[in-house]
């Protein structure tokens, strides 16, 4: 039993290190549902659940800011369990969605705060000048995670499912939908960021004529982005594009 | 993968120009750019790492190097299999900007901002829309049939596009950036063009911020069928409102001199006690 938890904690670090492989997507249902089946001794069960899975969160990946389940953990703890119990590919999924659901609470409160640390320690380095700090710093944010999921995946396996499902009742739900709330609005600091960068008072009113070609007539970015080019071709025709003086004051506002 | 940052040696005795050597380490460090994710800048610390080999041979000075890192801090968000390609554009137009006194390097971050939406417009439909579903959809089939062979013929099915890509769209990006950059530079119509990138890039934050920001609240006026949603009516007077608010809001706090940790915790404490009493 310690040696199998100690596997899929393999199995999990080794998929939770895809974001920094090249989002080769080897944390996907479809690789990861036959590793734990290997590693569990019933690779054919492994594959079907996998298989199965990975149908199943085919259309799941973050486009945007729009959430997805959190499949990594998901996938394998649904698998092991579904090998473990022996009740094959059908309770897989039904033990894999509440699984990921919670392992994306977990990805957010990471995501939130610990990574967002990890950011803002990076900010003084690069002030500093120092790359190598900076560097460090990427690296603490991937590995970390990575190291911390993988544990949990571990613990999860090792006192089983019906332990996960009710120690998964004890948090609060408007904590869970506080976070949830959170990571919806915090892209708007990221945004606010750039635009404090870019704007001035010739090119401010574009911030909104973005805002509200998306808003109102639901134009995908791509397309605001094409018109945006058209835009301004157009006004180099119309020698339209003012060439703002090259010191533009920093405290100009919308 | 590369994860010290020793110092490298020049094979040419220009210093201010970038090699190979560079390009093909920033061709590795960016297979890390999603690594750091996090929902206040999502990718700026892969793309800052993946940008280090250029700005070390570019910046020896300690303030230029200071500048230009946080230059790349900033928000950053592109499909992964894409992004190299503002990677290496981003490396042209670093190499200028060391080069040229009179470049403005704002110009750096406004062209990657106007990259953003396009790039990633493409890169969503391409990899995650076709290819993935695409290979996933041939493994399954052969998984559920019990062979073996599955999830490494899915693995070799994404990988030739993915990461072919990513080698393509690096070196391109680069050659695309410096000659751009050189022809425009001739042609005098350099600033032109970075209000442009600039105008670009706005309409897509602008954009970004009525599609990615989520805001809804909850409460609503009146009780059983007759009850009317408050989300609802602000809607109705302008939809997306209430992500624009919080956009210009947190924008106003940080032009008041506001760090950004006191606004991230803000936003926490005002999302968990609006959870708390209803409001969400």
């Amino acid at each position: 039993m310690v040696t199998n938890a100690l596997l899929i904690g393999l199995v999990a670090l080794f998929g939770f290190l895809e974001c920094g492989l090249g989002n080769s997507m080897i944390q996907r249902p479809i690789v990861l549902g036959p590793l734990v089946g290997l590693v569990l001794g019933d690779l054919q069960t492994g594959l079907a659940v996998g298989a199965t899975l990975e149908l199943a969160f085919m259309g799941t990946q973050a486009i945007g800011a729009a959430l997805p389940p959190e499949i990594t953990a998901g996938g394998i703890l649904g698998t092991a369990f579904a090998i473990t119990s022996g009740a094959g590919v059908d309770a897989a999924l039904a033990l894999a969605l509440p699984i990921a659901s919670v392992a994306l609470l977990i990805k957010n409160v990471y995501y939130i705060f610990v990574r967002v640390w990890f950011l803002h320690r990076g900010d003084h380095y690069a002030m500093e000048g120092d790359s190598s700090g900076v560097a460090r710093m990427h690296m603490l944010s991937f590995l970390s995670y990575a190291v911390v999921m993988a544990l949990l995946v571990s613990i999860c396996f090792y006192v089983g499912s019906p332990a996960v499902e009710a120690f998964l009742d004890i948090i609060p739900q408007f904590i869970k939908n506080g976070l949830t709330v959170a990571a919806g609005i915090l892209p708007a600091l990221g945004f606010a960021l750039l635009a404090s960068m870019l704007v001035n008072k010739e090119i401010a009113p574009f911030f909104f004529l973005g805002f509200l070609l998306a808003a109102y007539l639901g134009i995908p970015v791509l397309g605001i982005a094409l018109l945006g080019i058209i835009l301004v071709l157009l006004m180099m025709r119309g020698n339209l594009l003012a060439t703002p003086k090259t010191e533009v004051s920093e405290d100009e506002d919308f | 993968m590369k994860t010290s940052d020793e110092s490298e040696v020049s094979t040419v005795d220009n210093p201010s120009k970038l090699t190979k050597h560079e390009l093909m380490s920033m061709f590795w460090r960016s297979f890390t750019i999603n690594a750091s994710f996090n929902y206040e800048r999502q990718m700026s610390q892969g793309f800052a790492y993946s940008m280090i080999p250029a700005l070390k041979k570019l910046y020896p000075a300690k303030e230029d190097m200071a500048a230009a890192l946080t230059r790349h801090c900033e928000f950053f968000n592109v499909t992964p299999a894409l992004s190299p390609l503002t990677v290496g554009i981003a490396a042209a137009m670093e190499e200028e900007n060391a080069r040229d006194e009179t470049f403005d390097a704002r110009s750096i971050n406004a062209v990657k901002a106007s990259l953003m939406g396009p790039l990633s417009g493409i890169g969503d439909s391409i990899f995650w829309g076709t290819l993935r579903p695409l290979a996933g959809g041939i493994a399954c089939s052969l998984a559920l049939a019990g062979n073996p062979i599955a999830p490494i013929l899915f693995l070799v099915l994404f990988n030739f596009f993915n990461i072919g890509c990513r080698y393509l769209c690096l070196f391109k990006g680069y050659e695309l950036g410096t000659s751009f950059i050189s022809k425009i530079e001739k042609s005098g119509v350099m600033q032109k063009v970075f209000v442009a990138a600039g105008i670009i890039g706005l309409l897509v934050i602008g954009a970004m911020s009525a599609s990615m920001v989520t805001v809804a609240l909850a409460p609503s006026i009146g009780s059983g069928d007759g009850a009317i949603l408050i989300d609802k009516v602000i809607n109705g007077i302008m939809p997306k409102m209430l992500p624009l608010l919080v956009t210009l809001g947190i924008y106003k706090l940080l032009r008041k001199g506001c760090k950004t940790d006191q606004i991230l915790i803000g936003i926490f404490v005002v999302s968990i006690l609006g959870c708390f009493i209803g409001l969400f």
